[in-house]
């Protein structure tokens, strides 16, 4: 198990993923269908390798969230099995590809997703989704990242 | 310490039922990313309805009860089982305590791994199994005897 450790197979998933944790936000500009793509903005303290693990907010754990002057509400953790998160380098390259339902807390006995990532490039990164679901304009897709920035 | 999987790289691999015969196998669909030979599986997850209701090519996943008839086959480079029909459920992280199946040091040889469908009452034809595979790239200088 200690090369498995070594060889950052696994990780400690009882210690924090990273030394920093925030939001960061995804606004949908209609009711998400099977071809919606979604781009994340630009934010240098993600890229290369600061990345150390991913979660999905739901409305389990925050019903509503305030993003400039608009109130966005959380889906239910039901409302992710449509949708799949890619993170992809400066290049472009898929690194990892995960549903969004498998990156919420609450589905997966609450162990965060970590990440071992390079040349990670934050506004390539996005969620595509390959169904329709209950996610409108007046809702957000929240993350909490864990970096180390 | 207490470890779950590190996810470095991750390729869905799909498996299609054109016909849902109980006892009949099916294989899962190339995928180029994978056909390298410097790649190590690290872990395997498998996902049904409740993670995922379509699969990349927009076909429908099929129920948990469904994936409870199905079992996996996994073969290695050169053509040796290394997981022998083992429940498909088994490797839902949600039912495993959130926890990722890990496989080390093996290289997989997805053209020859396969599905089969012990119980096809939850099962339609056209639906699909999906699975997370995770890997990483082996490094030249990588000796896995000696880590």
């Amino acid at each position: 198990m200690t090369s498995f450790f070594r060889r950052r197979i696994v990780g400690d998933y009882t210690a924090p993923p990273g030394r920093k944790s925030k939001l960061v936000f995804l606004l949908p500009k209609a009711t998400v269908t099977a071809s919606t793509l979604l781009f994340f903005d630009p934010d240098p303290e993600l890229n290369g390798d600061q990345l150390k693990g991913l979660a999905v907010l739901s409305s389990a754990n925050l019903s509503e969230i305030i993003v400039g002057n608009e109130t966005k509400t959380l889906n239910n953790s039901d409302g992710f099995t449509g949708g799949v998160i890619e993170l992809r380098t400066r290049r472009n390259e898929l690194l990892i590809e995960l549903p969004l339902s498998v990156l919420v807390p609450e589905n997966v006995n609450g162990l965060p997703q970590l990440v071992y990532v390079k040349d990670l490039d934050w506004s390539n990164c996005r969620v595509k989704f390959f169904d329709g679901g209950t996610i409108t304009v007046n809702d957000a897709l929240v993350f909490r990242v864990f970096y180390n920035g | 310490m207490v470890g779950n999987l590190i996810t470095q790289q991750s390729r869905f691999a799909v498996v299609r039922f054109p016909n849902n015969g109980e006892g009949q196998e099916f294989k899962f669909d190339r995928i180029p990313d994978l056909d390298h030979n410097n790649i190590l599986i690290t872990g395997i997850e498998a996902f049904n309805s409740d993670q995922l209701t379509k699969s990349p090519d927009g076909a429908t996943v099929v129920s948990p009860t469904g994936a409870k008839g199905l079992t996996v086959t996994l073969f290695d480079e050169n053509g040796v089982s290394f997981v022998d029909n083992m429940p498909v459920q088994n490797y839902v992280r949600s039912a495993n305590g959130g926890f990722v199946p890990l496989i080390a040091d093996l290289k997989i040889s997805l053209p020859l791994c396969r599905v089969k469908i012990n119980d096809n009452s939850d099962v339609s034809v056209n639906e699909t199994v999906c699975f997370m595979i995770y890997f990483q790239y082996q490094m030249p200088e990588q000796n896995l005897a000696n880590v």
